[in-house]
C-alpha cells in the first residue's frame, strides 16, 4: 500500500484500454506505453492487465503502508529509497513498511509506471480499470493526489506459485526499454490518405516533426522549424483511434490514448499499435519521423512484440522458479 | 441497387464501412440499421460499432484472426445482408423512437466568442446567424467526441464556416458550435476546433455514473435562443 506524498503531474492508474464504449464517446484510455506496463506486472509474474500506476516524468514520492513488492519498468524517472537503494526499470524490490520511495525526472523517457504484488485496487468503468481523466471514472477516478492511499486489490489472490524473494538479484536488460530512445515512428496509410498531394505526403515524411508543450494523453502536437501550412479539406467528423495522425492547418496531431472519438480533420495515416509505446515515452522537444509501412507489416512487428513479452514473461517465470 | 460501400482497414483492430458522402437523415437510418444487423449478428470478434454521417467504424478483438481476415469476412457478411433484402425493403428504414430534444442557448458575447467573427466572415448580421441556427431541427449523426456530444447535421448553408486552423486547448462544458457543414454542442470541457457561438446549461447525461448520453443518434434537435427572456 502507498500514501501519496508528492504526486507529481498527471500521476493516475491505468490498465488495458475501454473499446466497448467508444460509441458513447468515451475515449479508449488505457496505459500510454503498454509494453512498459505490461511489464511492470509480467515482473511480479501476474497478469499482465492489472492496474499500475503511470507517472509522467515530474518529482513523486511515496511512502509504504505495508511491505510491498514493487516493479519498476517505463522511463523518465530515478528512483531511489530512504536506504539509497536504486532502482532501475525493469527491477523488483521489496520494500518495508513506513520506507520512502522517490524519483525526479531524467531527460530520457517521458512515462513511468509502477506495479506492486496483487496490481493496484482500481475503479471499474465501462468495461475497463483504467483511469478516464475526462469524466473522472475508472481507475483512480482522476489523477492521483497527495495523501491518496493506494491499495493492492487484495480480491485478486495469488495466481502463480511463485512469489518474489525478498533479496532478488535480478532485472530486465536495459534493451527491454530502449525503444525509448527510438524516433522513428511507423504508420500505416489509412482511406483519407490519398486526400492528400504527393508533395505533401513527402514534407510529412521528410520533416524532423518536434513535439510540442501542448501534448498530453489525449494528443501529441507537432511543429516544425519551417512549416508551410497543409491543405486541410473539411471532412465529416467520423472515429478516431488512439495514433489516428490528423493533419490541422497548422501540421499533424498524433492522437493518443485519451484522445477524442471523432475528428474531421483530414488523417493521413494511423501509426500502428507496437510504437504508440514510443510515442508514450516522447517529452516536448523531443524529435519524431514517420515511415508508411502497410498494414501485413503492421500486423507481423505486432505480433513479434507479443510473443517478445511472452518469452519475457515466461523468463521471469523461469527465474521466480529457480530462486525457490 | 443496393448501397455502394467501400470498407477499408483504420487499424490492427478497426475497419471503416463508408457509404456514399451523400448526406441525409433517411440513409443515415440505414446506416443505423446495418448497426443493429451487426450487433445482432453475433460477428466473430465483434466489439462495437460507431456510426458516423457516412461511415461506421468497426472495432474487433484482435486475439483470433487478423484483421484482413475480418475484413473479408466484413465484406461477404454486408452482401448476404443486402442480397437478403429487397432493395424496396421498408426494413431499411429503422423504427427507433425518435425524440426531439430542445436546447435553449445564450448566443454571442462571452458564451460565443466566434459569433462576431463568423457573421463578418459568412456577411450576415449576428441576428441572423441566430435566426437560421435557430430555425432548423437538426437530425443527430452520431454521439462522439466526448461523451454526449452530439454531432447535428442540417445546418444552414450560410453559416458553413471551417474549423479554427489551431483547435483551442479548452472549450468550456455546454459551449455549442460550428465546425464546417456540421453544428453540436460540447457537453464536457474539451480541447475543440469548432467556431463557438453561444452556450447551454442543457443536461446532456442520464446520470454522471454512467454518462450515458440523453440524446441518440437518430433523435432531432432544436436550438432555441433564449436571449430575450
Amino acid at each position: 500500500m502507498l500514501e501519496i506524498v508528492k504526486a507529481g503531474l498527471n500521476t493516475s492508474l491505468q490498465s488495458s484500454p475501454r473499446k466497448k464504449a467508444l460509441d458513447k464517446g468515451i475515449s479508449m484510455g488505457g496505459a500510454a506505453d503498454f509494453v512498459a506496463a505490461k511489464l511492470a506486472n509480467l515482473l511480479l509474474d501476474q497478469p499482465e492487465d492489472l492496474a499500475v500506476l503511470e507517472i509522467v516524468s515530474s518529482p513523486f514520492e511515496a511512502t509504504l503502508v505495508q511491505n510491498s513488492f514493487i516493479a519498476f519498468a517505463g522511463a523518465g524517472m530515478q528512483w531511489e529509497d530512504d536506504q539509497n537503494r536504486v532502482f532501475r526499470a525493469g527491477s523488483v524490490a521489496f520494500f518495508n513498511k513506513e520506507s520512502r520511495l522517490t524519483a525526479k525526472p531524467t531527460k530520457e523517457g517521458f512515462r513511468a509506471y509502477l506495479g506492486i504484488k496483487s496490481g493496484f485496487k482500481s475503479a471499474f468503468f465501462e468495461g475497463s480499470f483504467s483511469t478516464d481523466l475526462r469524466l473522472n471514472k475508472g481507475g483512480s477516478e482522476g489523477l492521483v493526489k497527495k495523501g491518496d492511499l493506494l491499495m493492492p486489490n487484495n480480491s485478486i489472490q495469488s495466481a502463480h506459485l511463485n512469489s518474489p524473494k525478498l533479496d532478488m538479484n535480478w532485472h530486465l536488460s536495459h534493451e527491454v526499454f530502449s525503444y525509448v530512445k527510438l524516433n522513428e515512428v511507423r504508420l500505416i496509410p489509412t482511406f483519407e490518405h490519398q486526400l492528400f498531394s504527393a508533395s505533401e505526403i513527402d514534407r510529412f515524411k521528410q520533416t524532423d516533426w518536434q513535439v510540442s508543450s501542448q501534448s498530453n494523453r489525449m494528443g501529441i502536437r507537432l511543429v516544425a522549424d519551417k512549416s508551410e501550412p497543409f491543405q486541410s479539406q473539411k471532412l465529416y467528423s467520423s472515429t478516431v483511434l488512439p495514433g489516428t495522425v490528423q493533419i490541422t492547418p497548422n501540421g499533424p496531431i498524433i492522437l493518443m490514448q485519451d484522445a477524442q472519438t471523432a475528428g474531421g480533420y483530414p488523417r493521413i495515416g494511423q501509426v500502428i499499435e507496437a510504437d504508440l509505446p514510443i510515442l508514450a515515452q516522447k517529452n516536448a522537444t523531443a524529435f519524431i519521423r514517420f515511415n508508411f509501412i502497410t498494414i501485413e507489416e503492421a500486423i507481423a512487428i505486432k505480433k513479434d512484440q507479443k510473443s517478445i513479452l511472452a518469452n519475457m514473461s515466461q523468463a521471469i517465470r523461469w527465474k521466480y522458479a529457480d530462486e525457490i | 441497387m443496393h448501397p455502394k460501400t467501400t470498407i477499408s482497414i483504420l487499424s490492427e483492430y478497426a475497419i471503416s464501412i463508408a457509404w456514399e458522402e451523400t448526406i441525409s437523415a433517411q440513409k443515415h437510418q440505414h446506416i443505423l440499421w446495418v448497426k443493429e444487423m451487426l450487433e445482432k449478428a453475433n460477428f466473430p470478434q465483434f466489439i462495437v460499432a460507431i456510426p458516423s454521417y457516412h461511415k461506421m467504424s468497426v472495432l474487433f478483438e484482435e486475439d483470433v484472426a487478423s484483421i484482413l481476415d475480418v475484413k473479408e469476412r466484413l465484406e461477404k457478411w454486408l452482401n448476404e445482408l443486402y442480397r437478403n433484402i429487397p432493395t424496396n425493403n421498408t426494413t431499411l428504414q429503422q423504427t427507433v423512437n425518435q425524440q426531439i430534444w430542445e436546447i435553449p442557448v445564450h448566443y454571442g458575447g462571452v458564451n460565443g466568442p466566434d459569433l462576431t467573427p463568423l457573421a463578418a466572415k459568412n456577411r450576415i448580421p449576428e441576428t441572423e446567424v441566430i435566426r437560421l441556427h435557430t430555425q432548423t431541427t437538426y437530425y443527430v449523426y452520431m454521439i462522439g467526441f466526448t461523451a454526449g456530444f452530439p454531432f447535428l447535421g442540417g445546418l444552414n448553408e450560410q453559416l458553413y464556416t471551417p474549423r479554427k486552423a489551431s483547435p483551442r486547448l479548452k472549450v468550456a462544458a455546454g459551449s455549442v458550435g460550428i465546425g464546417g457543414e456540421q453544428t453540436g454542442v460540447y457537453p464536457l470541457e474539451a480541447p475543440g476546433g469548432w467556431q463557438l457561438i453561444g452556450k447551454t446549461d442543457f443536461q446532456f447525461f442520464k446520470d454522471l455514473e454512467s454518462f450515458d448520453s440523453v440524446i441518440k443518434a437518430g433523435d432531432l434537435v432544436q436550438f432555441k435562443s433564449i436571449e430575450n427572456q
